[in-house]
């Protein structure tokens, strides 16, 4: 059946159409900009979260280890008695070292007073 | 963030008791402590007579308000504590006071004074691979620690 339509390309176009369009793209491309600002601000606060828990955690690790090396030890002796006969021993320990040390050094000014002397004799008259 | 936590933990451990706390109860570690309240029994306790020329032992241990010992023969902790003990020395204003040297090791002495008041006592045995260390506090005279050297 023949529909007589025409097609021809001087067809006018309604009259503001063009302006709508222009409207309507400007307002999707704003709408694509808010959204796509949005998904970029939902992953920056996303980060900062994330970054303030780790810092959390590692104040807290730090806090505790702290509390843990000032806590007071535990005494290795459970009476007075004991741990004055162990501390006894101890000084008498650092006494013996001490005087270990001690006679070394008289032994070397003995050995350099002896050699002063042995030259003293030789070369002087 | 880390490394800096670590480290101002690090420079707050280099404390006595907190060396301490660090080693004692580990594998290869045998520790001793005795706390200023034991220390302030011991003071309770009656003298001892001594004879003449002998050290009063006695009279020095109640000048004390707290002692450490640690025993470490496992070498790499050794050289951690000596590293530790290091920083811990030139940190509290020790003086060095004697080191002797022979073929069973070397042991080094420092104190901490308050004119001629000993406040603290560091002794450091290193034996092989191993280390002991022996930290007594309190208010020793110098008078005393040169009885303890003369006895």
């Amino acid at each position: 059946m023949d529909t007589k339509t025409v097609f021809s390309e001087n067809i006018d176009p309604p009259a503001g159409l063009g302006q709508e369009l222009s409207d309507m793209i400007d307002s999707m491309d704003a709408a694509e900009k808010l959204l796509s600002g949005s998904r970029r601000s939902a992953g920056k606060s996303r980060k900062y979260y994330l970054s303030g828990a780790a810092a959390g955690i590692v104040l807290s690790a730090g806090l505790w280890v702290a509390a843990e090396m000032s806590a007071t030890p535990e005494d290795t002796f459970a009476d007075p008695v004991t741990a004055y006969a162990e501390t006894k021993k101890i000084l008498e320990s650092i006494s013996d070292r001490m005087k270990g040390g001690l006679a070394r050094v008289a032994d070397a000014e003995e050995a350099i007073d002896k050699n002063v002397g042995i030259i003293k004799t030789l070369y002087l008259p | 963030m880390i490394a800096a936590v670590l480290m101002a933990v690090q420079a707050f451990a280099q404390d006595g008791k907190d060396i301490y706390n660090r080693y004692s109860g580990r594998e290869g570690v045998s520790a001793v402590y005795i706390s200023p309240a034991m220390f302030s029994l011991m003071k309770a306790l009656p003298d001892v007579p001594v004879d003449d020329g002998d050290v009063n032992f006695g009279a020095i241990i109640k000048t004390f308000d707290g002692m450490y010992i640690l025993d470490v023969e496992d070498g790499k902790l050794a050289s951690d504590l000596e590293s530790e003990l290091a920083a811990m020395v030139k940190k509290n204003r020790y003086e060095f006071l004697m080191e002797t040297s022979d073929e069973s090791g070397k042991m080094r002495m420092y104190v901490a004074r308050e004119d001629d008041t000993v406040t603290d006592f560091l002794m450091t045995a290193y034996e092989g691979a191993g280390i002991s260390v022996i930290s007594i506090s309190g208010k020793m005279s110098l008078s005393e620690l040169h009885k303890l050297i003369r006895r």
